[in-house]
């Protein structure tokens, strides 16, 4: 499986506002990330937070991934096709 | 855990006045609390007091400090059902209900009180109407487990978090702990977060638009409530179901 990028901005009502936007094969969106901004702790500052999901299986809460590469692979192993 | 100083006057007092915010006492239930045998046990933060499964034979008082129940689930997840401040007994159930169903732990270091089964039944059979009160005090944890309920399950994050300052506000008055609309919660955002059903990351970014909009100010040292009014509002906060008889507002 591979994804479509788009970058966007997103109002989470503070700094953390750099977005990306997951699009499936199909061109349908699975994914709202987030790069979280230095409000938060060094051990969250830098990195994409998973805001939303669709058609994602076996998951709870909100992951955490280093880079969006990360993040694909997630969701790859876990996309409900 | 250590063993510690014996309960001093205005410890004690705290569960009095936790009594009292919801009922009435007489000279002589008052007394019988005062002399009640204790022993005490300083705890550091993050300590279990009982886990889930095991069948105490004691009840624990919060003498000081700041303790919570919780249950954890697989892959570490945990959920915070509720805090408790001094004058709060976080484990009265296990007189009647013989072994745990879920864990209770500190969240500040706490000095705690603990006192035997046999001499809280004791205490019930000599004062029923304080026995009363201490049904009256469960009962109220029901309510408060109810509105907690209704947050995680229909309020927005905004409102689960104002409600829960609000709710704190009003059961550290009850015992004397608050002070010109602030008090000490020294919880992480993390706890809050399990507490709430949130993550840390969105309880971090609310509390500093509550802050931004004048709201509350809170972190690690404490709660400080700017605006009460509008708290209670965004909160949708109604302290009926505290059922504090005294009237209390911060």
């Amino acid at each position: 499986m591979s994804f479509t990028q788009q970058f966007v901005r997103v109002n989470t009502g503070g700094p953390d506002e750099e977005g990306c936007l997951l699009f499936d094969n199909d061109d349908t969106l699975v994914a709202v990330l987030v790069r979280l901004s230095d409000q938060h702790d060094p051990e969250y500052a830098g990195k994409w937070f998973f805001e939303h999901g669709f058609g994602i299986r076996n998951y709870h809460g909100h992951p955490l991934f280093k880079d969006i590469n990360e993040a694909e692979n997630w969701m790859a192993s876990r996309k409900v096709k | 855990m250590r063993s510690a100083a014996p309960p001093s006057r205005s410890e004690r007092d705290r569960l009095v006045r936790k009594l009292e915010s919801i009922g009435d006492m007489s000279a002589d239930e008052k007394a019988a609390i005062y002399e009640s045998p204790m022993q005490v046990r300083t705890l550091a933060d993050g300590e279990d007091i009982v886990l889930e499964g095991e069948r105490p034979n004691q009840c624990c008082l919060i003498l000081t400090g700041l303790v919570c129940r919780y249950k954890l689930l697989p892959e570490g997840r945990r959920q915070i059902m509720s805090f408790h401040t001094p004058g709060d007994f976080p484990d009265l159930q296990s007189l009647h209900l013989k072994t745990m169903d879920h864990s209770v732990a500190t969240l500040a270091e706490s000095r705690l009180g603990f006192i035997e089964h046999t001499y809280m039944r004791e205490l019930i059979r000599r004062f029923p109407d304080l026995g009363s009160l201490l049904w009256r005090d469960t009962l109220i944890d029901a309510a408060i487990f109810r509105e907690w309920m209704v947050g995680i399950g229909r309020r927005s994050a905004h409102q689960r978090i104002a409600h829960l300052l609000c709710e704190m506000a009003l059961r550290f008055e009850a015992v004397g702990l608050t002070h010109d609309h602030n008090y000490q919660f020294p919880i992480t955002q993390a706890e809050m977060g399990d507490a709430l059903g949130l993550t840390v990351v969105h309880v971090n970014r609310i509390l500093r638009s509550l802050r931004k909009e004048q709201l509350v100010i809170s972190n690690r040292t404490g709660v400080r409530i700017l605006d009460w009014e509008g708290l209670k509002g965004l909160g949708e906060f109604d302290p009926m179901y505290l059922h504090q008889t005294k009237g209390i507002s911060p």
